[in-house]
């Protein structure tokens, strides 16, 4: 197998810091481990905040270069080493990652606390040792460059998430836990795979070096059907999101935002690492339209039945398995032909997609469940009085299903419209048609819900109060995804930084 | 001009922001006719014909020219008249909040659609005076509220959906010139899509107008919810269909065959509306039938200029609004006026007589004279006779809905509607006609007042009451339909089979998330994704 | 048939039986078992990668037994919380079951 030299890449200035994205949470969960759960919520405050400064960095270090982090783990260069590398769009996912997480921690600061005097739950350490965890892998997936390295990064990945499914405790929520395990599991199996079948053809996994020498031969194709695959079981795409529904649902508020908000968006961008960077001369966009496909059946099934549902935390949940369909179209738009304005479309509107799907969902998950919380249960029947009750937790709602339904101004609409643009461009009516289709069913189940939230309370209902900073929260998150909308629409020149032609 | 543009749009959704905060929430409640009023700062646009333009960072721009400030003049006034009359209505009721919160959003988007400069802002702007009317119509919760309620949001989503895929379309077509609209609609003749443009156009805002066969919304959702709500659905956001069809049909390229199929589509709408209408035992079912076919008679207008290639078409058929905005506005707000076992004083139905045969072009109202503005687009010949005979139906239309008035034993929710409130809009809609008269046509408005054009007029409308009278005498029973006829019925079709359309893809979807589907299907696609490429390449 | 051939093809075996288990063997304690042996397949083959190396005079790619250690120890852990979970699930519905009581709306 030789291989002629790559040029080889040094660490860059600050490179270390990806370093540090990746190892300060893990030590933080050490740490966490050691001491036991009284100072659990001041080690993850303390660990989170240095994560938003670390991504805050990285993004303006590479938006200032216009080039790469790139970092080169001891010295020792691919194939035998691992780098460490930062382009555009992992800086991007670094900070919104750092972001949710912190919002996600603050928001579920009370539910974990610790009170003195009380003897320690080992439910709130397991939340916060789980979201460290998260951290540490998501920044694992968004920067690393060795498809191994990869591998591990996707099973810590579910591992975290795997808890929080399950904390809440009750068979339906470990069923759910299970399932999702089992599936992930098969998922990176296959992923495992056909890393085994590149490290046989081309003898590294370094991403770089792969895409160097990248042949169709038959190894290549099956390695990169058995890697997609795997990595589809772990993105729930339609018709495997056999585990998301109930596990979305099922964890509290907080985790729920988190694994619809990121989780199965760290699987989604190893997916487009890997066709956009490490086979890019493998992807025919015609041979992508089965994902394509797979996409709009999840946009228009995962739309209908969310629709369907009576209870509020199953719609947003349901509502995730369609916009995750969205994303899909990606690998059919974006001509192969680089420095396309299409392809920048296509590629922009699939990442602002990406990103304002992360911050409306969470601001939806964690507005959903300050619902729950208010009124005792999530019968979308029977939801009346909130909007007098809760004001800001029905805005938040509807700020974050503005986003969701496409409508402008808000990431979500930009999203749209730019993938729309390349769909049209490009001729693929048939997928044109399923994006608005979609917006048009988001419409309708977001506002089933709104009208409800809107009506009079049943007579003889409780209602509880839930403190202003959690709404705010919620607010906060969904208003993100609102502001997005006011970028122009044209193609985000961050979003190429340090990828591969 | 500029700041007004801006706070039309900004200050409704403030006041609906501020809605969030319980102390401040009546005196909003009771702000409400004062919600509209930056829209007056551009009521001089609406004669001086001007044109200016704003872009705000992010491409986001602003235009007011003619017929935008027309439409925005005549609705500004019909929106703080309603504004006050609901405001009236509100008062002391529990849920008024949430009344305002729909009625500011759907303001904010009814006034700023008519200056938006941009697809996006359009795009915006118009869900917003689309979409928030479902929470006016289905305000008082009833069975029929709801259903209405969801078919008008059904409509407006969808014609969300349609205008859409026209506008990137559009901006494809025009792809690297920005997205203002008249960037795009410059590109708009030389598109490959030009055609599918055009159908989407007239497609999505022919939802919003009720062009037949799209009308069946219509009818319900103006026979549901409160009637000072309903006065300025039916009023001013119709018009953002209307102003749709003016912003997205080309202008300077004439296109006789999409602007003769426009032109036929419209007339049909004005003459199915006028017959059909007569079906209705409801006065405001009637009144739906009446803005099908005076919504037609616009979008045939514009199609007649399309057809010819007249930009001035845009102006005269946004004069021609003016009078139904104000005038169907205030219609509705008499119905809301009639208070409960009290007979309407006659002064009040001549005078509702006299407006609502304007829409016939009753000489001397307003809307003789937008039909006078009207006439040089819309032609002489066939057409000519054709706008005639809609006419005719208007006026009989317009006779059977006074009986209905007179005969009519309203219900007591309506009755806190001051009478002002429709005298007030049917003034204002008469002063306005007859001031813009010139400035829009460029003749005195003498012109109305010679005898020859007062003959031409007075035609129609003789005919029409004859045949009115004619009816009456016969005095046979009136076929009934139920509102919105055929395309209602379509629709409920549509609505009965969907659940089982739902359903079946909710069995799908649990089929295939049972685990041995979903893994099978996951080995599946992992052979297909594989044999796919390796199809690809050879060897 | 070289070695190398047929632990290539006793690895695809054990894929391909695992596969077939995985999904048709409802009971999440065999679809466990199913994992498991998946693994094992992934891992044998990583052991013939190893040997092809071994022809460039080594006595054996070392990267791919690196990977393997790993590939073990992640595939321990899964089956580790994996465990705990049914166990959990026993304890809490009496049945380790992961179909879905017809939750369907």
């Amino acid at each position: 197998m030789p291989l002629e030299a790559l040029p080889v890449t040094d660490s860059t200035a600050g490179g270390a810091l990806l370093v540090l994205a990746i190892v300060m949470p893990a030590v933080a969960l050490v740490a966490l481990l050691g001491l036991g759960g009284r100072g659990a919520r001041t080690i993850v405050a303390a660990a989170l905040l240095v994560q938003l400064l670390v991504a805050a960095r990285v993004a303006l270090l590479v938006a200032g270069t216009q080039a790469p982090l790139v970092y080169v783990v001891g010295g020792f260069h691919p194939p035998l080493g691992i780098t460490l590398r930062a382009d555009g769009i992992s800086a991007l996912m670094m900070v919104v990652s750092a972001v949710i997480l912190a919002a996600a921690a603050a928001f579920a600061w009370k539910d974990f606390a610790q009170p003195r005097g009380k003897p320690e739950a080992r439910l709130s350490l397991i939340f916060w040792s789980a979201l460290l965890a998260m951290t540490s892998a998501l920044n694992l997936l968004f920067t690393s460059t060795d498809l191994f390295n990869l591998y591990v990064g996707l099973e810590l990945l579910t591992f975290a998430a795997i808890p929080v499914v399950a904390i809440k405790g009750g068979a339906e929520t470990v069923r759910a836990a299970l399932r999702y395990l089992l599936f992930a599991v098969f998922g990176s199996m296959l992923y495992l795979l056909g890393i085994v079948l590149i490290y046989g053809a081309y003898g590294t996994l370094a991403t770089a070096e792969i895409a160097a020498h990248v042949t169709p031969n038959a190894a290549t194709l099956a390695a990169a059907g058995f890697v997609t695959v795997g990595l589809l079981a772990k993105t729930a795409l339609f018709p495997f999101h056999l585990w998301l529904p109930p596990a979305h649902a099922g964890a509290p508020a907080a985790g729920s935002a988190v694994l619809s908000a990121l989780v199965v968006k760290g699987s989604l961008f190893l997916l487009m690492r890997l066709w956009f960077d490490t086979f890019p001369t493998l992807r025919a966009p015609d041979d992508m339209q089965l994902l394509a496909l797979l996409g709009a059946l999840a946009v228009i099934i995962g739309s209908i039945t969310a629709l369907r549902q009576q209870r509020l935390k199953l719609l947003v949940a349901y509502s995730t398995v369609a916009q995750i369909g969205y994303m899909f179209f990606v690998f059919t738009l974006v001509p192969t032909d680089a420095g396309d304005v299409i392809a920048g479309t296509a590629w922009t509107g699939a990442w602002l997609q990406v990103v304002a799907h992360a911050f409306a969902k969470a601001g939806m998950f964690l507005a959903a469940g300050l619902v729950a919380e208010i009124l005792g249960h999530d019968r979308i029947r029977e939801l009346g009085g909130l909007s007098a009750k809760a004001p800001l937790v029905v805005l938040a709602f509807a700020i974050s299903g503005l986003s969701l339904m496409g409508l402008p101004p808000s990431g979500g609409f930009s999203a749209k419209f730019m993938l729309l643009v390349a769909a049209l461009a490009e001729g693929h009516w048939l997928w044109a048609i399923v994006i608005i289709a979609g917006g048009v069913l988001a419409g309708a189940y977001v506002f089933g819900v709104l009208s409800r939230m809107m009506a009079a309370p049943a007579a003889g209902v409780e209602l509880a109060t839930v403190g202003r900073g959690r709404q705010l929260i919620a607010l906060g998150l969904a208003l993100v995804a609102l502001l997005m909308g006011l970028l122009p629409l044209s193609p985000i020149a961050f979003l190429t930084i340090g990828r591969l032609p | 001009m500029i700041p007004g543009m801006l706070a039309m749009i900004v200050l409704p959704l403030a006041m609906a922001l501020l809605l969030l905060w319980a102390p401040l929430r009546p005196w909003i409640v009771r702000a409400l006719g004062l919600a509209p009023v930056p829209g007056l700062l551009l009521l001089p646009a609406a004669w001086d014909g001007g044109y200016s333009s704003v872009t705000l960072q992010g491409g986001w721009s602003y235009v007011l020219d003619q017929p935008g400030a027309l439409l925005l003049a005549a609705s500004t006034l019909l929106w703080i008249i309603g504004g006050f009359a609901a405001s009236r209505w509100l008062a002391g009721r529990r849920d008024q909040a949430r009344f305002a919160l729909w009625w500011l959003l759907t303001l904010s988007g009814s006034l700023g659609v008519f200056v938006a400069g941009d697809v996006v802002s359009f795009y915006a702007l118009y869900a917003l005076a689309s979409i928030p009317a479902y929470g006016l119509i289905v305000f008082a919760g009833g069975e029929d509220d709801l259903r209405a309620g969801r078919m008008t949001l059904a409509a407006a989503l969808i014609g969300e959906g349609l205008i859409l895929a026209a506008f990137v379309l559009l901006a494809v077509s025009a792809m690297g010139q920005g997205l203002a609209i008249a960037a795009v609609m410059n590109a708009l003749p030389q598109s490959p899509y030009a055609t599918i443009i055009l159908i989407l156009v007239v497609a999505g805002f022919g939802l919003k107008i009720g062009l037949v066969p799209l009308h069946g919304w219509m009818p319900l959702s103006y026979s549901a919810g409160p009637l000072a709500a309903t006065a300025v659905l039916s009023g001013a956001t119709s018009k953002a269909g209307i102003i749709g069809l003016i912003r997205f049909l080309p202008h300077d390229t004439a296109m006789p065959l999409a602007g003769g199929l426009i032109l036929t589509a419209g007339l049909f709408s004005a003459l199915y509306g006028a017959v059909l209408g007569l079906t209705q035992n409801n006065p405001r079912s009637v009144l739906a039938y009446s803005s099908v076919s005076q919504l037609g008679q616009m979008a045939a207008v514009l199609g007649a200029g399309l057809a010819a290639g007249m930009p001035g078409a845009d102006s005269v058929v946004a004069y021609y609004a003016v009078y139904h905005v104000l005038t169907k506005g205030g219609l509705f707000l008499l119905l809301g006026a009639q208070a409960e076992g009290r007979v309407t004083p006659t002064w009040q139905l001549v005078l509702a007589g006299v407006m609502a045969l304007g829409f016939a072009g009753l000489p001397l109202t307003g809307g003789a004279l937008g039909k006078l503005a009207f006439k040089d687009v819309a032609g002489g010949g066939a057409t000519g006779l054709l706008f005639a005979l809609a006419a005719v139906g208007s006026t009989v239309l317009m006779l059977h809905f006074l009986t209905l008035v007179r005969r009519a034993t309203p219900s007591a929710d309506r009755a806190s509607i001051s009478a002002a409130a429709w005298v007030g809009a049917v003034t204002a809609a008469t002063v306005l006609q007859w001031s813009l008269f010139s400035a829009v046509t460029g003749v005195s408005a003498a012109y109305a007042l010679k005898p020859g054009v007062i003959f031409e007029l007075l035609l129609p409308v003789v005919v029409g009451a004859l045949i009115a009278w004619a009816l009456a005498a016969t005095d046979r029973k009136r076929p009934q339909l139920p509102p919105g006829d055929i395309s209602a019925h379509a629709a409920g079709f549509i609505e009965r089979a969907s659940p089982r359309l739902a359903g079946l893809a909710t069995r799908l979807e649990t089929e295939m998330r049972r685990w041995p589907v979903s893994s099978l299907a996951l080995v599946v696609t992992l052979i297909v994704l594989v044999a796919m490429q390796a199809l690809r390449v050879p060897g | 048939m070289t070695a190398a051939l047929l632990f290539w093809l006793a690895g695809s075996g054990l894929i391909g039986l695992a596969v077939y288990g995985l999904i048709v063997n409802p009971h999440p304690l065999c679809k466990l078992l199913a994992l498991n042996l998946l693994g094992s397949g992934v891992f044998l083959l990583f052991g013939v990668i190893a040997r092809r190396g071994a022809a460039a005079g080594l006595g054996g790619d070392p990267v791919p037994q690196a990977l393997v250690i790993t590939g073990i120890v992640v595939a321990f852990s899964a089956t580790a919380i994996a465990v705990g979970l049914l166990l959990r699930l026993h304890g809490e519905a009496g049945v380790a079951s992961i179909d879905e009581e017809d939750d369907a709306p």
